[in-house]
């Protein structure tokens, strides 16, 4: 076996939008990294939805691209309708979503592979770990192949998605596999239950791909992308690369849902044939007309799959439901009267693993070097997975270098909410971020994604130094702008209240400067031209500059709130520290905080089920025996 | 503190009052509350029922029977405190109770500390935080009035109104995130409009019960009544007038009282505190200007204020300085003995507290001689009034100031709320101040978890420790 000889430093399992991040974060820190998948055409391939982003998740993407990942850039270079969501709705919320061609993203991805000499791909089936103990302790020192033969590295990234003991649903059909035309991978969770680890199973479905020729579209209603487009990466180019399409609204009606009803009992979610819990917020359509029984018709979006594609995803309509079934409801739906499915809708059940048993870097509690990212910690999304992929990554080379973690904090991240969700309080259902998940939201926005984590990015050298000094270069412009904007002032003469007037704004009373001025509702940055400042500048260096000036007050106030859960995770907990001795603590308690072993107070307090009393315990237990 | 470094061990005291009485009755709770029983009440069985009643008699170590009993067991989980808890009924009067309790001493059980069995209620999650207060409020009880509102509060009562306030600010929380987060599915996300109405209509909860804290704290600490004025318009003699004793010292020289003299009294049931301050003017005397400072701060701490004039003087002084205080000042002026026109007097009077604070009417003002006790009935009256701290039965008081500033806070916040929602405004701002508002509430209810507030409520519980 070619590889036998080799060694490597990492090796990641899988090649799915959590993999790519991982391999890619790893061969950025200068580690030789394996990537094993079982089928190399599909790196990086979008199983279900045609999109990158969207609520809280571009933010993560985002953030992602500062801390060096590759999705953004890939998402910008193939993007095919651009939006800003909830634009209207505050300055925290807005997020950006990009629907992408599917085939020219794993296109793209893999050119990005191709460039990279650190990273190696092998085209195999992972059958097992090589485990091994030191001291009691539990090590993963590499993989075995299908074919029996062992691959040893210093650490190892599982990012196996729903492959894992995946089995598909169609009606009363049940077949094995992660994803249509996918293998499942057999062994690994049973290797990993054996050696200690809570595994749940967890559900998730997707819609009916049609054909796109099949469609009447003149009784649908296109929508179209915006205008403007704010790529992810500050590295992309701000002209899009590809034509822009549209997608198109129908609606279900009665009819549609009369037959979904009658075909309830062939519906394997509701035969009980499918035990894995399913997102709540993802609900598939046979959910959505038994629990929303009042509600006459649900929205759907026929979203293209790419340029060329003669794929239609259907959004908003997953189903397990048997193809002939989807058939004939699809039929009543508006424009779909004689609609062809190229591949029906379909659920998937998986296997993952409880995700309060790994720590905040990813590394599992129970395996030294194993590090788990994506759909295997319970986790649903693109987006989610790819963060967790790229943190896997970093902290593994971190790790091989002996340096100190990355742990990303609620108030830096999306990302740190989302790790620190997942370790803290676990989850039940397929886990997807949203901004009310981020208690510090206001200071979590898009448009401050350099401030947040720069700094963190450029000192663990996750990015190049050419685009360290672009994003520096903003940074800069962003402080000379809000500098110029605090010091250039304004005096109540003739002219000046005659511009303000003109403007629809109240008169000065006095020497007022241009920031004061622009917290007025009624005023926008472009406005300021009125008074001689140069408004002809990039909008990633105007907007939140703005955003800074006109928020400042419930900007501070986020900060204070920042400041004071910053307290409560500033009061370390020593991981060995004994529960069971601590005094006052109810035996629920004691066992929830020993599983999770928090790192801090401002955690323990995260934790369900530990109440403020409780906190007093452990803070009265510390102080007694320090 | 050391409540919490004690949890474990069991605990018994008499929880009747002590002296003769029908029964008497004790109770153990802790862990070991059954085993330390057994001791002494070997009918009791393995494993007793909750909230059954035993009989039997009561051993000393002994063996020597001390009294005939009832124990009640109350299994982990299902009594007061949430511990174990036997409660035993002795014959009444001193000996058998407190015979029964050294025994219980020695086999193991510790006597309760002040509060010590509500102190567990609050740790094993039986009571919030406020309940607790409540109980605080119950023990340190000065009036009957404070005695029943500090029982209402123990059973919940002010407790369910700021629940109700918690349940509103989460249910308006929610469809703000739902209009965040789900606003590209298909639902129909609540307008600002319903959004503001949901604001108000928690605004029109919270407002009565910031308003009853002026006569909630009445109620807790009793009333308080500052005397001051000008030097020698005769506060000290009022003082002694209502106090009918001869506390102060009165004399004909100006700054004679040089610090603030305080005395208790019991009136219109209520303990009512009377405070003569020094005279109010510059001096160069130290002595005196810290006596001055003083009074500032007791004009702002106090619930009334009886600033007294002299009639033939006043007209040089300047009152400016009362204008943040003026709606809880009544205006004394003393020596009418000496007036000789009293009813230009009034209209003259009336009209310097026109020019000086925008006064309008007679109403805040009481004409009297210390000389010949007139207008003292009239002054009476004056604190009748303010001691009427009428409660409807139904209605939630808040009596502690760390109650009332955080309910204020979270008004605050409301209200930006409700400003914000008014315009086209951003979703996201608006959820901010109701997670501000939200949190003040939590932390007055003890649900979240706050280092400072809960440290000084359980100091107050282990007082003397």
């Amino acid at each position: 076996m070619l590889f036998q000889d080799k060694t490597f430093d990492m090796i990641v399992v899988g090649a799915g939008h959590a993999g790519i991040e991982a391999a890619l974060a790893g061969a950025r820190l200068n580690k030789k990294v394996l990537m094993v998948t079982t089928r190399l055409d599909r790196i990086g391939y979008m199983s279900c939805n045609p999109s990158i982003g969207g609520l809280a998740k571009g933010h993560i993407v985002r953030e992602i691209d500062i801390l060096g990942g590759a999705m953004g850039m890939v998402a910008d270079k193939t993007c095919i309708q651009f939006k800003r969501l909830n634009a209207k709705k505050g300055p925290a919320v807005r997020g950006s979503r990009a629907q992408c061609d599917k085939d020219l993203y794993c296109e793209e991805m893999r050119t990005v592979f191709e460039n990279n000499m650190n990273i190696q791909l092998l085209e195999s089936e992972v059958k097992s770990l090589v485990l091994d103990s030191h001291l009691s302790r539990q090590i993963c020192k590499g993989i075995v192949l299908e074919d029996g033969s062992q691959i040893l590295a210093k650490a190892v990234v599982i990012t196996t998605g729903t492959f894992m003991r995946g089995v598909m649903h169609i009606g009363t059909q049940r077949m094995e596999g992660g994803r249509v035309g996918d293998k499942a991978t057999i062994g690994i969770s049973d290797q990993l239950a054996e050696a200690g680890f809570k595994v749940l199973r967890l559900k998730t479905g997707t819609p009916p791909r049609l054909l796109k020729d099949s469609i009447d579209w003149s009784k649908t209603t296109p929508q179209f992308g915006d205008e403007k487009f704010i790529p992810f990466s500050l590295r992309s180019s701000k002209e899009l690369k590809l034509p822009q399409i549209a997608c198109f609204l129908s609606y279900t009606n009665e009819k549609t849902h009369d037959i979904i009803r009658k075909n309830l009992h062939v519906s394997p979610m509701f035969t009980g044939q499918i035990e894995g819990l399913g997102p709540r917020y993802c609900p598939s359509i046979e959910d959505k007309i038994t629990r929303f029984a009042d509600k006459i018709t649900h929205q759907t979006f026929l979203e293209p799959e790419g340029l060329n594609s003669d794929l239609i995803y259907l959004q908003g309509i997953s189903t397990s439901l048997p193809e002939e079934v989807q058939l004939e409801f699809l039929q009543t739906i508006p424009g779909l009267e004689n609609v062809k499915i190229v591949r029906p809708g379909y659920a998937v059940e998986y296997d993952c693993i409880e995700p309060s048993q790994i720590w905040p870097t990813l590394e599992t509690r129970n395996i030294a070097n194993l590090y788990l990212a994506g759909q295997i910690n319970g986790t649903s999304g693109y987006e989610e997975a790819a963060g967790q992929g790229l943190l896997a990554g970093i902290n593994a080379a971190l790790k091989i270098d002996e340096q100190e973690p990355l742990i990303l904090t609620r108030d830096q991240a999306y990302l740190g909410v989302l790790v620190d969700d997942l370790v803290t309080k676990g989850t039940s259902e397929p886990y997807r971020m949203f901004t009310s998940r981020a208690e510090h939201r206001l200071y979590l926005r898009e448009d401050n994604t350099i401030e947040r984590l720069f700094e963190t990015s450029r000192n663990l050298n996750l990015i190049d130094p050419e685009y360290a000094d672009r994003l520096q270069k903003i940074l800069d412009s962003r402080s000379q702008l809000a500098e110029s904007l605090n010091t250039t002032k304004i005096s109540p003469t003739e002219r000046t209240l005659q511009i303000l007037s003109d403007m629809g704004t109240k008169p000065i009373q006095k020497q007022t400067s241009l920031s004061e001025l622009l917290r007025r509702n009624e005023v926008n940055f472009p406005d300021l031209k009125n008074f001689g400042l140069n408004t002809e500048l990039e909008d990633e260096i105007t907007e939140p500059v703005e955003i800074a000036i006109k928020y400042e007050g419930y900007i501070s106030r986020q900060k204070e709130l920042i400041s004071l859960a910053r307290k409560m995770d500033g009061v370390k907990l020593p991981i060995q520290l004994n529960y069971f001795e601590i005094k006052g603590l109810s035996k629920e308690e004691m066992e929830k905080l020993n599983k999770i072993r928090p790192l801090s107070i401002g955690q323990a307090q995260r934790i369900s089920g530990v109440n403020p009393s409780a906190i007093q315990c452990i803070m009265i237990h510390m102080k007694l025996h320090r | 503190m050391s409540y919490v470094d004690l949890i474990d061990q069991t605990i018994c005291a008499l929880i009747t009052a002590p002296g003769p009485a029908g029964i008497s009755v004790l109770r153990v709770s802790g862990p070991k509350a059954l085993l330390y029983a057994k001791n002494h009440c070997p009918f009791l069985p393995e494993n007793p029922e909750s909230h059954k009643v035993y009989y039997g008699h009561f051993n000393a170590s002994s063996g020597e029977p001390v009294d005939e009993v009832l124990v009640t067991y109350f299994a982990k989980g299902r009594s007061f405190t949430g511990d174990e808890t036997l409660e035993i009924s002795t014959h009444g009067g001193f000996f058998p109770s407190n015979r029964a309790l050294m025994e219980l001493t020695s086999s193991g059980c510790r006597p309760a500390e002040r509060g010590e069995f509500s102190f567990r209620a609050f740790y094993n999650g039986n009571i919030d935080l406020v309940q607790a207060e409540g109980i605080l409020a119950l023990i340190n009880s000065k009036s009957d009035g404070a005695r029943a509102l500090a029982l209402r509060q123990l059973k919940g009562h002010l407790s369910e109104s700021l629940i109700d306030i918690e349940k509103g600010l989460i249910h308006v929380l929610a469809q703000l995130e739902a209009a965040i987060d789900f606003s590209t599915e298909d639902i129909q996300p609540s307008s600002l409009k319903e959004i503001k109405i949901q604001f108000q209509n928690l605004e029109n909860k919270i407002t009565p019960l910031l308003a009853s804290y002026k006569r909630g704290k009445v109620i807790h600490d009793g009333l308080s009544i500052l005397i001051a004025g000008p030097p020698n318009a005769g506060k000290s003699s009022i003082y002694n007038m209502v106090l009918g004793q001869n506390k102060a010292i009165v004399t004909d020289t100006p700054g004679t009282t040089r610090d603030i003299l305080e005395s208790s009294y019991k009136d219109f049931g209520l303990p009512i505190q009377l405070l003569d301050s020094a005279g109010l003017r510059e001096s160069e005397d130290v002595v005196e200007k810290i006596g001055i400072e003083k009074t500032r701060a007791a004009l702002k701490a106090a619930d009334a204020i009886f600033y007294t004039l002299d009639i033939t003087k006043y007209g040089s002084e300047n009152l400016a300085f009362l204008e943040p205080f003026k709606e809880k000042c009544t205006f004394l002026f003393n020596k009418t003995d000496l007036a000789t026109d009293l009813v230009t007097t009034q209209t003259k009077v009336l009209g310097y507290l026109t020019t000086q604070l925008g006064i309008q009417t007679l109403g805040q003002v009481i004409f009297l001689s210390t000389k010949n006790r007139d207008g003292f009935q009239q002054l009476k009256e004056a604190i009748e009034k303010l001691s009427l701290t009428d409660i409807n039965s139904d209605e939630s008081v808040i009596t502690q100031y760390r109650h009332y500033d955080n309910l204020s806070k979270c008004a605050k916040h409301i209200n930006y709320a409700i400003n914000l929602s008014s315009e086209e405004g951003s979703y996201d701002l608006i959820a901010l101040e109701a997670q501000i508002a939200l949190k003040e509430i939590l932390s007055l209810l003890g649900k979240e978890f706050d280092d400072q507030v809960l440290d000084h409520v359980f100091q107050q519980f282990c007082l003397g420790k």
